[in-house]
C-alpha cells in the first residue's frame, strides 16, 4: 500500500508552485555551478531565508534542483576553460580540457550531459526506493573506514600521474603538507601558520582548486598568441548542435557508466565523502581499465563521463542518510538538513510516514528536475561553449576577472584571493614542469581526513588498533581494494613503459 | 573578403595561421615579416598580459575602495544608509542562518538594509581581527556578529593574540545556548549522569566523550567537569561538526556526545539519544525532564555557546542605544520569535550590566579550564 500511494505524488510536483521553484532551481544552479568559486552549497545557504515563506515540499524542491544543477553546471567551465566551477567538477577539468583544446568541446558537453541527468537520475531513483536500508551504509562509515578510504583516495595519484608518477607523488606530498597548515582543531595549535591570521584558517580548497586550475589555466592561455583560440590548431572550430548522444555512443560507454554511477552511489551515502571524491576515484578506476588506444591525459571520453557520472550519481544518494539518519553527507545537504528543520520536520523514519505528502513530492521532483536539467542546461552549454571561439588574449583575463569575483564572493575573506593566486602561479609552472596540480589537490583534499581518521582510529580503538582493525569487517574490505588498486596501477605503469 | 586576403598571405600555411602573431588584415602584400619576428615586438594593446594586469588592478583598487571605504556623509539621523552584519564564517553554518534570519527584522527596525556578510576563515579570526579594529565614525555602520566562547581563544597564548574583550563594542546577546551530555538511547551501561560518572571513575579514560574542536564549549564543558569531579577523566575525540561526533557515538565508536540544547533536542524527542545533563544553573525549559549537572553532582559546571552582536568599541553612546533598542524591537516581534524557534536559536536578549557579567563569567571559566594546557 505504502509503495503505491508513493506514486500518487508525482502529480503534485507539477503544481505551479512546485514546478516553477523547480524550474528557478535549476536555473539558479546551473548559473551558479557554472561560475567558479561559487557553489551550490553557498547559494542554497542564501536561499534558506525565502524558503520560509514557501510551503515546505516547494522550498525544498527548489534547493534539491538547485544542488543537483550546481554539481552539473560545474562541468560547464571545467570542460570549456578548464575552471571547474565547483569542487566537484575538478577531475572534470582534466579530460574536458583536452577534448575541448581539440575541438571537441561539444562533444564532451554531451557526454557531461548525458552521464550527470542519468547520474542524478539513478540516484534520485536510489533515494525513493532503497533509502532506508543503504542509509546502514552511512554508519558503519567510522574514524578507521575514513582513513582507510583517504588512502584508497590517494592511491588515485598513481592514476592521474600520467607523465611522471615520481613528479605526481611530490605533488601529491606536498598537497598532503598544505593541508596540515591552520589551527589544527585536535590541540588548537597553529600548525605553519608563522603568526599570519591568513593561514589559521587552513588553506581552503575553493581557492586552492581555482587557483590550481583556473587561474594556472588562463596563466597557460596568455603565454599563447592573442589573438588565437585556445584549440590546438589555434583556428576557430564549428559548433555543431548535436546536443543529444547517439544511442552508440551511449553503449560505447555503458560499462564505463555504470561503474561510475555505483562508484558515485555508494560514495554519495558515506558522509562527509561527496562529489569531490567519488569523481576521482571512478576517474581512476577508469584509467587502470585503460585499454591500448585509450588516451587518458590527452582528451579520453571514457574519462570525462567517469566524473561526471560519478559526481551527479553522489547527489540523490547524498540525501539518504539525510533523510533517514538525520545525517548530512556533505555540505549542501547539511544546509538543506537546515531547511528541513525551519519547516518542522525532522530527518528519520517518521518523515516518510508523517509528513509523505512532503518528502515524496521532494523526492520525485528531484528525479524530474534531473530529467529536465538536461533539456534546459544543453542550450545554455552550447552558448557558453563560444567561449572556445574567443581569442586568448580575451578569454585569459576573462577568465581571471571570474575566478577573483568567484573566490571572493564565496568568503568575503581578501586572504582566500592570495591563496588563490600563490596557487594559481604554482599551478601553471607545476603544468609547465610537469608535476600534477590534480595530485596536489588530491592531498589537500584527502589530507585532513586522513588525518583526522587515523587519530581518531588510534583513540576509539582503545590501546589496541591493529586487533580493532581486523575485527571491522569493512575496514579490511577497504583494504583489500587499497592494494587491487596499487597493483593495477603498477601493472599499467608497467605496460605503458614496455610499450 | 578576409577569408579572401587570408589565403594570399605568405603567412599562412594552408588553413593554418602560421603562428607569428600576425594581424589578420595582414595581407601578402603587406606582410614581410620572417618567422620570430613578430612575437619579439607585439604591440602592447595586443598583449593579453598587460590587458589583465590593467584589468586586475582596476578591480583591486575597486575591491579595496568596497572593503575599507569611508564612509560619507554621516547626516543628523542615525542610521540613514545600510548597514553591513558581518558573520565571521562561511554561509550556510549555523551563526550565518542565525544572522541570515534576523537581519529583516534589524532592518525593519532601523529603518535601513542591514546585509549579511560573510568573511570566513581564521576559526572566525579573520573576521573577528577586521571587527576589532573597527573605529567610529569610520566604521558606524557596521556590526559583527561574534561567538562566546570561541572569541576567548585569544587568551591561548599560542596564538600571540593582541585582541581582549575590549576590542569589540559589545552591544548585546542574541542567543544563548546551554551545553549538554548525551548517550546512546538504549545504553544499559548508564542509565543517568551519575550512572555515567561512576563508570567513568571505574575505568578511567576508557569512556570516549565527542565534543568540538579543543577550546569549543563543549570541550570547556568536559574539561571543567573533570576538574570539579575527582576521578572523573574521559578520553575525548574531537570532531569539526555536531553531525560527525552523531554518527560516532550512533557506529558504536564513542560512549557519549557533547553538544548543545539547540541542535541535540530534537535528536532526543525521536528517540535516538538520551541527553543526561544540562549544563546550566537551571533546567531548560526544551528539556525539563532533563537534570542540571549541579543538581546530580553538586559541583556548578555551567558551559553554553553564546552569540553576540558588536560594534565599533568607541561607538557613541546614543548611537549605541539606538542600536540596542532595534535589536530589542526586532528579537520581541513575535513573527521572529516564530522563525527563530523554527531554527532551534534560543533568544536571550541581555544588555549592559547583564552583558558585561556573562563576558567576565566566561572569561573567567575558559582562565580557570586553560583548555590550552590540557590540550599538549
Amino acid at each position: 500500500v505504502e509503495n503505491l500511494s508513493m506514486f500518487s505524488y508525482i502529480l503534485n510536483v507539477f503544481s505551479f508552485y512546485n514546478f516553477s521553484a523547480m524550474l528557478g532551481g535549476i536555473i539558479v544552479g546551473l548559473v551558479i555551478g557554472a561560475i567558479p568559486g561559487l557553489t551550490p552549497a553557498m547559494a542554497i545557504a542564501l536561499l534558506i531565508p525565502v524558503s520560509f515563506h514557501l510551503p515546505p515540499e516547494t522550498s525544498l524542491i527548489m534547493l534539491t534542483s538547485l544542488y543537483a544543477a550546481g554539481i552539473y553546471g560545474g562541468s560547464f567551465s571545467a570542460i570549456l576553460i578548464s575552471a571547474p566551477g565547483t569542487e566537484a567538477s575538478a577531475a572534470t577539468a582534466i579530460e574536458g580540457w583536452e577534448l575541448t583544446i581539440r575541438g571537441r568541446a561539444i562533444d564532451a558537453l554531451r557526454i557531461a550531459t548525458f552521464s550527470s541527468c542519468a547520474g542524478g537520475v539513478i540516484s534520485a531513483l536510489a533515494l525513493l526506493f532503497i533509502s532506508p536500508p543503504a542509509a546502514k551504509i552511512a554508519l558503519l562509515f567510522q574514524p578507521t573506514e575514513y582513513f582507510l578510504l583517504a588512502i584508497l583516495g590517494l592511491t588515485c595519484i598513481a592514476s592521474v600521474s600520467f607523465k611522471s608518477f615520481f613528479k605526481g607523488l611530490i605533488s601529491g606530498f606536498v598537497g598532503i603538507f598544505l593541508s596540515t597548515i591552520g589551527v589544527d582543531i585536535k590541540s588548537a595549535y597553529p600548525r605553519f601558520t608563522f603568526d599570519f591570521i591568513a593561514l589559521e584558517g587552513g588553506i581552503g580548497i575553493i581557492p586552492a582548486v581555482i587557483g590550481l586550475f583556473a587561474f594556472a589555466q588562463a596563466l597557460s592561455i596568455s603565454r599563447g598568441e592573442a589573438d588565437k583560440t585556445i584549440l590546438l590548431s589555434g583556428e576557430k572550430s564549428k559548433l555543431s548542435w548535436n546536443l543529444w548522444p547517439r544511442f552508440s555512443e551511449i553503449m560505447q560507454l555503458k560499462g564505463t557508466l555504470i561503474r561510475s554511477w555505483i562508484i558515485g552511489l555508494i560514495v554519495g551515502i558515506i558522509p562527509a565523502a561527496g562529489a569531490s571524491i567519488a569523481q576521482w576515484i571512478a576517474y581512476s578506476e577508469e584509467i587502470r581499465r585503460a585499454k591500448p588506444g585509450d588516451q587518458f591525459g590527452k582528451g579520453e571520453i571514457k574519462g570525462l563521463a567517469a566524473c561526471e557520472a560519478a559526481n551527479n550519481a553522489t547527489t540523490g544518494a547524498t540525501f539518504i542518510p539525510l533523510f533517514i539518519l538525520g545525517i548530512p553527507g556533505g555540505i549542501a545537504a547539511a544546509i538543506i538538513f537546515g531547511a528541513l528543520i525551519i519547516h518542522g520536520l525532522n530527518p528519520g523514519i517518521r518523515l516518510f510516514t508523517e509528513t509523505p505528502q512532503v518528502v515524496y513530492p521532494v523526492m520525485w521532483g528531484f528525479l524530474i528536475a534531473n530529467v529536465l536539467m538536461g533539456f534546459i542546461a544543453a542550450p545554455i552549454a552550447r552558448s557558453m561553449a563560444y567561449l572556445t571561439q574567443f581569442p586568448r588574449g580575451i578569454l585569459s583575463p576573462l577568465i581571471i576577472v571570474f575566478c577573483v569575483m568567484g573566490v571572493y564572493a564565496s568568503s568575503h575573506n581578501i586572504y582566500d584571493l592570495f591563496i588563490m593566486y600563490a596557487f594559481g602561479i604554482l599551478g601553471y609552472l607545476m603544468n609547465r614542469y610537469d608535476f600534477v596540480p590534480a595530485a596536489m589537490l588530491l592531498g589537500l583534499i584527502l589530507g585532513p581526513i586522513c588525518e583526522s581518521g587515523f587519530r581518531d582510529w588510534l583513540k576509539v580503538s582503545r590501546g589496541a588498533p591493529m586487533t580493532y582493525l581486523l575485527s571491522r569487517p569493512l575496514s579490511l574490505v577497504i583494504i583489500a581494494l587499497i592494494f587491487l588498486a596499487v597493483f593495477f596501477s603498477f601493472r599499467l605503469k608497467m605496460r605503458q613503459k614496455k610499450r | 573578403v578576409i577569408a579572401e586576403r587570408r589565403k594570399t598571405c605568405a603567412c599562412v600555411e594552408g588553413k593554418v595561421p602560421c603562428g607569428h602573431g600576425c594581424p589578420k588584415r595582414l595581407i601578402k602584400a603587406t606582410c614581410s615579416k620572417k618567422k620570430g619576428e613578430n612575437d619579439m615586438k607585439r604591440e602592447k594593446g595586443k598583449n593579453p598580459l598587460f590587458i589583465f594586469l590593467i584589468g586586475l588592478a582596476v578591480f583591486l583598487v575597486a575591491q579595496g575602495a568596497w572593503i575599507h571605504g569611508p564612509s560619507f556623509g554621516a547626516g543628523e539621523k542615525f542610521p540613514s544608509k545600510p548597514i553591513e552584519f558581518m558573520v565571521p564564517w562561511n554561509p550556510g553554518g549555523g551563526t550565518d542562518i542565525s544572522a541570515r534570519v534576523l537581519s529583516p527584522f534589524l532592518s525593519k527596525e532601523l529603518g535601513v538594509p542591514v546585509q549579511v556578510v560573510n568573511v570566513g576563515g581564521g576559526g572566525g579570526w579573520v573576521g573577528w581581527a577586521q571587527a576589532a579594529k573597527w573605529t567610529a565614525p569610520k566604521d558606524e555602520y557596521k556590526l559583527a556578529y561574534v561567538n562566546l566562547p570561541h572569541v576567548l581563544s585569544f587568551l591561548d597564548p599560542r596564538l600571540k593574540r593582541k585582541e581582549t574583550l575590549d576590542s569589540f563594542g559589545w552591544l548585546a546577546l542574541h542567543t544563548f545556548d546551554p551545553c549538554i551530555w548525551a548517550v546512546r538511547e538504549g545504553d544499559k551501561r548508564f542509565q543517568d549522569l551519575k550512572g555515567f560518572i561512576a563508570y567513568a571513575q571505574k575505568a578511567p579514560k576508557k569512556l570516549i566523550i565527542g565534543v568540538g574542536g579543543v577550546g569549543s564549549d563543549d570541550h570547556q564543558g568536559v574539561a571543567a567537569a573533570e576538574k570539579a569531579i575527582p576521578g572523573l577523566q574521559l578520553e575525548k575525540v574531537y570532531t569539526n561538526s555536531d553531525m560527525e561526533r552523531l554518527t560516532m557515538l550512533w557506529g558504536n565508536s564513542i560512549d557519549a556526545v557533547g553538544g548543545n540544547v539547540s541542535y541535540y533536542t530534537s535528536f532526543a524527542k525521536e528517540g535516538k539519544l538520551r541527553i543526561i545533563a544540562v549544563l546550566n544553573e537551571k533546567r531548560v525549559p526544551q528539556l525539563p525532564s532533563v537534570p542540571t549537572f549541579e543538581e546530580v553532582t553538586g559541583q556548578k559546571i555551567v558551559m553554553y555557546v553564546a552569540r553576540l552582536i558588536a560594534g565599533p568599541r568607541n561607538l557613541p553612546e546614543e548611537k549605541r542605544q539606538i542600536f540596542i533598542a532595534a535589536i530589542k524591537k526586532a528579537l520581541d516581534n513575535p513573527e521572529y520569535k516564530k522563525q527563530a524557534e523554527k531554527i532551534n536559536d534560543i533568544i536571550d536578549f541581555r544588555t549592559g550590566k547583564d552583558l558585561n557579567e556573562l563576558l567576565a563569567k566566561t572569561k573567567n571559566i575558559a582562565l580557570q579550564v586553560k583548555y590550552w594546557e590540557s590540550a599538549k
